[in-house]
């Protein structure tokens, strides 16, 4: 997790730095996804997992508990059941005493009455304290069959009631047993009465008993052979293999997987019978709750993923869209940046050869003219004529490149248009330097009053010598001969602006000129002293620095433009034009 | 859309720059070649001429071989403009970085000559050639020089040297004063940010030592291959 | 002062510049004829034979490029210089592939020009010399006597 973030940050950084654009999209896209999905699907996984993982645990002790509740009550249903044979036998064994019952009549009309009632009885022996069978109803003929050595006989003997396995016996059906001792009056011999019940009976019984809650009901005795059918494990007297006999009273359930199916079987003793009941239920997997949990668990699943999906695809996009506008952005700023700053150092550099250039040029022009001045004064000699020429030559080619240079120069300065930080105290000074002369052939004084400590201001020089080139030379010309120009700096502090108003003691100028004074053309000089388009040009130059120009006039008094330049220019200028 | 046109725009300007430059230095060569014909067409003259005092013919000689210099002198500021302007057009093409060096250093000595800063070569021999687009090199040469001279005080040098040392180049403009401060170009924009952004529009390596170290360098790194 | 003797046709449309140089060439023996344009100077190598013809590059009219080419067509022998301001390596290697003998820039050392002009002489004279000799082979060939 910790190393998607670093990753992120990492094609983040490539990207904020431009570098290696179409693939590092590509990959930031794919990262964040990852990035995404790892946020909304471990979550969801985890949540999903958890809860499952929770139910299964709810329904498995569930489960087992209603197999308890399950296995009690059919445990209780068939020892009453079986309780109830015992009963009928006790109650038989009681009511007649040995003697009647030595009459077969007697016999065989017992019989016929259990029958009536019990129709699982299958036979009725009575048999004597020696082991001897002495009456038998029933279908077979067993009198004086000797059960004497028989182990049922012996435990009967023992515990006065005896419940046997299911067996085949003589009869080659499936039966079981039910035998009660009984002492003779007055003796220490016992009697026995004996009766054989179907094992239908049983098996009836049990399927009335099974219910759906369970798989699977059977009987099994102590050795794992089967006493019922088993749905599951094969036909009565067969063999159930996993047996593990439970302690009495007790009921144990366990989980087992038999043929892909994973069971719960529970298992217990059946009172006063050889039996185990045993119960198999498939579980909860195979259950309705869990499918339906499932089913659920699924569409909601499903359902947040589609919908994470299309959030996180939305969200991506829209990131990776921002960061490639954002970055499209800073690289069209920085392309702009790098050709104005590429033209300017171009620009620079060739103001630079152009001045490299303009020396050796003067230094050839000044010797040349040194030639003819020492010709004019050196007598006629034989190719004086064409040594002029030579040097007239020389002197002509000289001012043409001059002339190519010095354009050279103004296409520079052109290409420099830089923004920097300008004190315009300096810049005042350094314009007023180039009209110094001019105003001094025409008697004016240059009166300054600049305030001090004047912030810089960040704008374009080129353009800002431009501005006041322009008004002061206006100035000049309105004074034309003897006159003041007075130039005032003045910080408007709370506004952060710097105003800078020349002032002239020209003639000053009526209301509707002062309208016009901005407009392109106009112009109150003379026709051939001037296209006119100084103004609106200064004026233009203002507003492009982001600054204002007023100007006030009244005829007689002179003339002051103000210029008022932030000193915060946010305005940037450049473009492709510089 | 938008952006290819204005690239295209910017493109033909930075070619119509270069044609102008290349015009001039055409210009100015025809020019002087002019000036030395007839300053040699004087000096036959001279040599034909019999009856001359010898002083005036000697003075004569000497003015003719000085306007020879500066001819050449001009000449070969022309000859560097001229190869400077037609480098201009050329995104991407083999070039001798010394080469390129003493060319621009020629053609900005001037700029600091004016802050009376001196600018000392310090090239190393048998630098292969590599392939960039050399007026980008140039440019930032241009850039990091112009900081400098705009940032170090009169009677500094510039030390500019280039090296190689496992197929690496690097040029190292270094000053020979501690700067106190990270040089401030007077434009407050971002040419350092334009800087890096052309540095890796090369493929190449900017680093600065941090300011006030002693001597504060710039080192250009260029692999070459 | 050295002097060559030989007959030279300066090409280029700067007048003054032809002038001077002419003047110039001249006083070092040479004759001189000059052109201000690539079609004059066609015509001028038409009727007259020159040992040299030096040729500027940047021209009106059909330049110096496309003059060199004319000229070496009409006559292959003709030695030509290219003598220019407007230098460049493309434009240099271009002229050399149409057969210049030679590429010089201006300003140029009037002595180096001298020399291309002195050798362009001799090659010519070389090849003259050859093809009269090969004349007289040819003749002494087909004339066995």
């Amino acid at each position: 997790m910790s190393s998607i973030i670093h990753k992120i940050t990492h094609y983040l950084t490539i990207i904020v730095h431009g570098i290696d654009k179409g693939s590092s999209y590509k990959n930031f896209r794919f990262m964040l996804y990852g990035a995404m999905f790892a946020i909304c699907f471990i979550p969801l996984i985890v949540v999903t997992g958890l809860s499952s993982l929770e139910y299964k645990k709810l329904l498995e002790k569930e489960e087992e508990e209603q197999l308890l509740w399950h296995t009690q009550g059919t445990q209780k249903t068939i020892e009453a059941f079986i309780h109830e044979l015992q009963s009928v036998v006790k109650f038989v064994s009681k009511k007649y005493n040995y003697n009647e019952l030595l009459e077969q009549e007697n016999v065989s009309e017992l019989f016929l009455r259990l029958k009536d009632q019990y129709p699982g009885f299958v036979d009725l022996g009575v048999i004597g304290p020696s082991g001897i069978q002495q009456k038998y109803a029933g279908p077979f003929r067993l009198e004086g069959y000797d059960y004497s050595d028989q182990d049922w006989y012996v435990k009967v003997l023992a515990r006065q009631l005896y419940i046997s396995n299911v067996f085949m016996g003589f009869r080659k059906l499936p039966h079981f047993v039910i035998a009660v001792s009984n002492k003779l009056p007055g003796k220490e011999e016992y009697w026995v009465l004996r009766l054989s019940i179907d094992y239908e009976t049983l098996q009836n019984y049990i399927s009335t008993v099974s219910t759906k809650a369970s798989q699977d009901i059977f009987l099994v005795n102590n050795q794992g052979v089967l006493q019922t059918r088993s749905n599951i494990f094969g036909d009565l007297l067969e063999t159930y293999p996993f047996l593990k006999p439970p302690p009495e009273g007790e009921i144990i359930i366990n989980t087992a997987n038999y043929n892909g199916i994973k069971q719960l079987r529970s298992f217990v003793h059946i009172e006063d019978s050889p039996w185990i009941l045993g119960i198999v239920k498939e579980t909860y997997i195979y259950g309705e709750k869990w499918s339906s949990f499932r089913h659920r668990m699924r569409l909601i699943f499903l359902g947040c993923t589609f919908l994470a999906l299309v959030v996180i695809i939305q969200v991506v996009n829209a990131i990776t869209d921002r960061l490639r506008e954002a970055d499209d952005k800073r690289n069209v700023a920085m392309t702009e940046a790098e050709h104005t700053n590429k033209l300017a150092s171009i620009g620079r550099l060739a103001a630079g050869v152009a001045h490299e250039i303009n020396n050796p040029l003067a230094i050839i022009d000044q010797k040349a003219g040194l030639v003819t001045d020492l010709m004019v004064f050196a007598d006629d000699f034989q190719h004086k004529e064409k040594l002029l020429k030579s040097i007239d030559g020389i002197q002509d080619a000289v001012e043409r490149c001059k002339v190519i240079t010095h354009r050279l120069l103004g296409f520079a300065r052109r290409m420099d248009v830089v923004f920097e930080y300008i004190d315009i105290t300096d810049l005042l000074r350094e314009v007023l330097g180039f009209l110094e002369k001019e105003a001094l052939y025409s008697h004016i004084r240059f009166e300054l009053a600049f305030a001090e400590n004047l912030p810089m201001i960040f704008s374009d020089r080129g353009q800002l010598q431009q501005i006041f080139l322009n008004i002061t030379n206006n100035a000049i010309d309105a004074i034309g001969e003897d006159g003041e120009i007075t130039l005032i700096t003045v910080l408007r502090e709370d506004e952060d602006i710097i105003d800078i108003s020349v002032h002239d003691t020209g003639p000053g100028m009526p209301p509707e000129l002062i309208k016009r004074i901005f407009d392109p053309f106009f112009t109150t000089k003379e026709a051939g002293q001037g296209t006119g388009l100084g103004l609106s040009i200064t004026y233009g130059l203002v507003k492009k620095l982001g600054g204002n120009i007023t100007v006030e006039s009244e005829v007689g008094q002179g003339t002051t433009f103000t210029v008022s330049l932030p000193v915060n220019n946010s305005h940037k200028g450049g473009g492709l034009n510089g | 859309m938008r952006m290819k046109l204005e690239n295209t725009l910017r493109d033909r300007q930075l070619a119509s720059v270069g044609k102008l430059l290349a015009g001039y230095t055409h210009e100015l060569k025809n020019h002087l070649a002019i000036i030395n014909e007839s300053s040699g067409l004087m000096a036959d003259l001279l040599g034909m001429t019999e009856s001359e005092d010898e002083q005036t013919r000697v003075r004569f000689k000497k003015i003719i071989n000085t306007i020879g210099e500066r001819i050449r002198e001009a000449n070969g500021m022309a000859n560097h403009l001229n190869s400077f302007a037609h480098r201009m057009d050329t995104s991407l093409s083999s070039f001798n970085v010394n080469d390129l060096l003493i060319e621009e250093l020629a053609l900005i000595d001037r700029v600091a000559r004016l802050k009376n800063i001196r600018l000392k070569v310090n090239l190393q021999d048998n630098i292969p050639p590599i392939t960039n687009n050399p007026s980008l090199f140039q440019f930032i040469i241009f850039m990091i020089i112009q900081e400098l001279t705009n940032s170090l005080a009169a009677g500094s040098v510039i030390e500019i040297s280039s090296h190689i040392n496992d197929q690496i180049i690097r040029v190292c403009l270094s000053s020979t004063e501690p700067l106190d401060t990270i040089p401030e170009s007077p434009e407050p924009d971002n040419s350092d940010e334009v800087l890096q952004f052309v540095a890796a529009k090369m493929n190449i390596g900017l680093n600065r030592t941090p300011p006030g170290s002693d001597p504060y360098q710039i080192i250009l790194t260029l692999p070459s291959t | 002062m050295n002097t060559i003797e030989g007959k030279v046709l300066l090409v280029d449309d700067e007048e003054k510049f032809l002038e001077v140089l002419s003047e110039r060439l001249e006083t070092h023996g040479l004759k001189v004829s000059t052109a201000t344009s690539g079609e004059d100077a066609l015509d001028r190598a038409e009727d007259q034979n020159f040992d040299a013809i030096i040729v500027d590059l940047a021209m009106p009219g059909i330049d110096g490029i496309e003059t060199l080419r004319r000229l070496k067509e009409k006559n292959g022998d003709l030695e030509i210089i290219i003598l220019t301001g407007h230098a460049s390596v493309k434009k240099g290697i271009d002229a050399m592939k149409l057969g210049a003998e030679d590429f010089l820039e201006k300003p140029v050392d009037l002595s180096v020009l001298l020399d291309k002009i002195n050798e362009a002489k001799h090659k010519r004279m070389l090849i003259m010399e050859k093809k009269s000799l090969d004349k007289v082979k040819k003749i002494l060939k087909t004339k066995a006597w």
